[in-house]
C-alpha cells in the first residue's frame, strides 16, 4: 500500500467537488474528521495478503448475459406524451430542459 | 369486536377468514387504514388508499362470486402489503426517504411488486426507510425516524425500519424491504419479525432504486417463515429487465418447507469468529439455547472458521459506497426530482449539480464522498481494488465452510435494538452492527432472520440462518422447523 494519505479539509473539498456535492463549512469539518476515522478503520485491509487474488466485483459467476438490442418505444400517457417526461423538473417540446450552460 | 387486521395476521389465517366469510378483503383493508391513521410510528411515507380500496373492492367481488379464495391462481389474493419506499409503483410517489426526489412519481412498477399484485396482493402504501437505504437505525430518513413497534424510544433498525415496524405493529400483513448489508435482517431482528435476504439474483432488481448494485436484494419482512415463503415463490424467477437476475425459474420454497429436515443428517456450522467477544450476554445466551435445540433434535454442531469476517465491514464501506457514488450520480435535477430555485440561476453546470445535490442528507453525502474518494485516481488500487480482492476471500471462506456444513447459524446482530440517538454521532459504531449480516451480501448468499428470544428488556433477538447460493429451499426448511420448534 502507498504512503498514508493526509486527510484534510482541502481533500474533502476536492472530493466533494468531484462528486458535485455542495458542502457547508461545518459539513467540511465534520466530514474531514469522519473520513479520517473511516479510512483509518478501513486501513486494516492492508494487512491481508491479496497477492494473486482476482478482485470480486460481483457475486454472479460467470459474467452476466447480454440481451438482444431491440429498439422499444417509450411508454406514453393518455395524451401520447412519453411517460418519462411526466415528472421532469422543467420540460420543453417533449424534452428535458436545463439552464443554459454557455 | 377486534379489528380484523389485528385478529387475522398471516396469509393463511386471512384466507381462512375470507373462506369462512368472517371478513372481506374490503373490510380488512379498511381496518388496516384505520390502524395506519391511528399509528404514531411514522412507518408510512405515502398511503395509496384510493388505489388499495379499488383493489380490495375487486377482490371482494371476486370472492363473493367464487365463494372461495382462488389461491391456486392468486396465492396472495386480497393480502394487504406495504412496500419500502425504494421500490417503484407506477403513478405512486417514490421518495427513497430523500428530499432530493420527494416529488418523484415513477412511470413504471418494479418487477417484484408487479408480480405480487398479479398474484392478488393489495398495496397499502410506501414505507419509511433510511435515506436511499443507507443506515442501520432508520434515523436517516428525511421525513423523520421510524419508531420501534413495541419499545418506545428505541430504533426499529434499518434501513427497512418502516417495513419491520409496519409488520409488527399490524399496519400491513407483510412488507417488502431491501437488503444491501443487512437492511432486511437487522430491522427484522430488532422488531421480532421474520426477514429474508434472498440469494443475489433470485429476485429482479428492476424498479429498485439502486444503492449498491452488486449487493442489493429485495426481501420480505413477515410474521412467519410461511408468509416469507409465499412471497418469495411469487416474486422470484428470471426477469429479462434485470440482467443480474439469475436465469432460473421461481423458487418452490413453500412446498419444500412442509418436509421437516432429517436432523440426523444435518450439519450446522457455528462460526467461531462470530462469538468471540462483542456479543451482548442476552444475545449470547439466546444463541446458545437455540444451538442446544438443534443439537437435541439430532443435528451435528460443527465449529467452523470464517477468518475474513473481521474485514467485512471495511470491505463493505469501500465497495458499497463506491457503487453508491456511481449510482447516485443520476440524481442531478435534470430528469426527475427536485430542482431548487437557486440551482436554476447557476452560472455553470457544475454549480447547478452541486446546488441540486446539496439536498442529499448527511449520511448519503458522507457515503458519496467516501465512494468518490475510493474510486478516484491514485486511490482506486489501494481502496476499491483491494476491497474487492478481500471480498473474494470472504466468499472463499463461505465456500470452504459449506463443503463441511449445510447451514450456518449465527446471531443477526451483536446486540438488540438501541435507543434513538445513541449511535448516530459515530458512523463506525453504527456500521459495526452489521458485522454478521454484511458477509452474506458480499458473498451473494441467502440468509434469514428468525426471532429466537428476547433480552432482559423484552427486546427481540434474531437468529440468522445462511445457506449456499440458491438453496432457499434448505434455508426455509431449517428456519421453519426452528420457528415452530415442535
Amino acid at each position: 500500500m502507498q504512503a498514508p494519505i493526509e486527510v484534510n479539509e482541502a481533500l474533502t473539498r476536492k472530493i466533494s467537488d468531484l462528486a458535485r456535492i455542495q458542502l457547508t463549512d461545518t459539513e467540511v469539518t465534520t466530514f474531514t474528521t469522519q473520513l479520517k476515522d473511516i479510512l483509518a478503520y478501513v486501513d486494516q485491509l492492508s494487512e491481508v495478503n491479496v497477492a494473486g487474488v482476482e478482485p470480486m466485483t460481483h457475486p454472479l459467476d460467470p459474467e452476466t448475459p447480454t440481451r438482444e438490442d431491440i429498439a422499444a418505444p417509450f411508454e406514453t400517457d393518455a395524451e401520447g406524451k412519453p411517460k418519462v417526461l411526466l415528472h421532469a423538473p422543467e420540460k420543453m417540446y417533449d424534452s428535458f430542459q436545463v439552464p443554459p450552460i454557455l | 369486536m377486534a379489528q380484523s387486521n389485528l385478529e387475522f395476521k398471516t396469509i393463511k389465517k386471512i384466507h381462512e377468514a375470507y373462506n369462512a366469510k368472517k371478513v372481506s378483503p374490503l373490510e380488512l383493508t379498511q381496518d388496516f387504514f384505520k390502524s395506519i391513521k391511528a399509528s404514531k410510528h411514522n412507518a408510512y411515507l405515502t398511503v395509496c388508499e384510493e388505489r388499495a380500496l379499488g383493489q380490495a373492492k375487486a377482490a371482494t367481488q371476486t370472492l363473493s362470486k367464487s365463494g372461495k379464495v382462488p389461491s391456486d391462481q392468486f396465492p396472495l389474493f386480497g393480502i394487504p402489503l406495504g412496500l419500502k419506499d425504494v421500490l417503484t409503483l407506477d403513478g405512486v410517489r417514490t421518495t427513497c426517504a430523500s428530499k432530493i426526489i420527494e416529488n418523484y412519481i415513477p412511470p413504471y412498477t418494479a418487477t417484484a411488486v408487479e408480480r405480487l399484485e398479479k398474484a392478488g396482493s393489495i398495496t397499502l402504501g410506501k414505507l419509511n426507510m433510511d435515506e436511499f437505504a443507507m443506515g442501520g437505525s432508520n434515523e436517516n430518513s428525511a421525513f423523520g425516524p421510524v419508531l420501534h413497534p413495541t419499545h418506545e424510544g428505541y430504533v426499529p433498525g434499518g434501513s427497512s425500519g418502516g417495513s419491520a415496524t409496519a409488520v409488527k405493529a399490524g399496519l400491513c400483513v407483510a412488507a417488502l424491504g431491501t437488503d444491501t448489508g443487512g437492511s432486511v435482517r437487522l430491522p427484522a431482528s430488532y422488531c421480532g419479525v421474520v426477514g429474508l435476504k434472498p440469494t443475489y439474483g433470485r429476485v429482479s432488481r428492476y424498479g429498485l432504486v439502486a444503492f449498491a448494485s452488486s449487493l442489493d436484494q429485495i426481501g420480505p419482512l413477515t410474521h412467519d417463515t410461511e408468509d416469507a415463503a409465499r412471497i418469495l415463490d411469487v416474486m422470484s424467477g428470471h426477469d429479462p429487465k434485470d440482467s443480474t437476475s439469475a436465469a432460473m425459474p421461481k423458487s418452490q420454497v413453500l412446498k419444500a418447507m412442509t418436509t421437516a429436515p432429517d436432523w440426523s443428517k444435518v450439519k450446522i456450522g457455528v462460526p467461531k469468529e462470530y462469538s468471540v467477544g462483542g456479543l451482548s450476554p442476552d444475545v449470547e445466551k439466546s444463541l446458545q439455547e437455540s444451538l442446544k435445540w438443534f443439537e437435541k433434535k439430532g443435528a451435528k454442531l460443527i465449529p467452523i472458521s470464517l477468518p475474513h469476517t473481521k474485514y467485512a465491514v471495511a470491505i463493505y464501506y469501500i465497495v458499497a459506497v463506491s457503487e453508491a457514488s456511481s449510482n447516485l450520480a443520476r440524481f442531478d435535477g435534470v430528469r426527475f426530482g427536485v430542482r431548487p430555485k437557486d440551482a436554476d440561476q447557476s452560472p455553470d453546470l457544475p454549480t447547478f449539480y452541486k446546488r441540486v445535490r446539496s439536498n442529499f442528507g448527511p449520511e448519503v453525502k458522507r457515503r458519496i464522498i467516501l465512494g468518490t474518494f475510493a474510486l478516484s485516481s491514485g486511490y482506486y488500487d489501494a481502496y476499491y481494488r483491494r476491497a474487492c480482492q478481500v471480498r473474494r476471500l470472504v466468499k472463499q471462506d463461505f465456500e470452504k465452510a459449506f463443503s463441511q456444513v449445510d447451514v450456518i447459524i449465527s446471531p443477526v446482530s451483536p446486540s438488540t435494538a438501541f435507543k434513538l440517538g445513541e449511535k448516530s454521532k459515530d458512523p463506525i459504531k453504527m456500521y459495526l452492527n452489521d458485522i454478521f449480516t454484511i458477509p452474506v451480501n458480499l458473498a451473494g448468499l441467502p440468509a434469514m432472520s428468525v426471532p429466537c428470544g428476547q433480552d432482559h428488556k423484552g427486546l427481540p433477538i434474531g437468529l440468522q440462518f445462511t445457506t449456499p447460493a440458491f438453496q432457499e429451499e434448505k434455508l426455509f426448511s431449517m428456519a421453519h422447523a426452528f420457528e415452530v420448534r415442535t
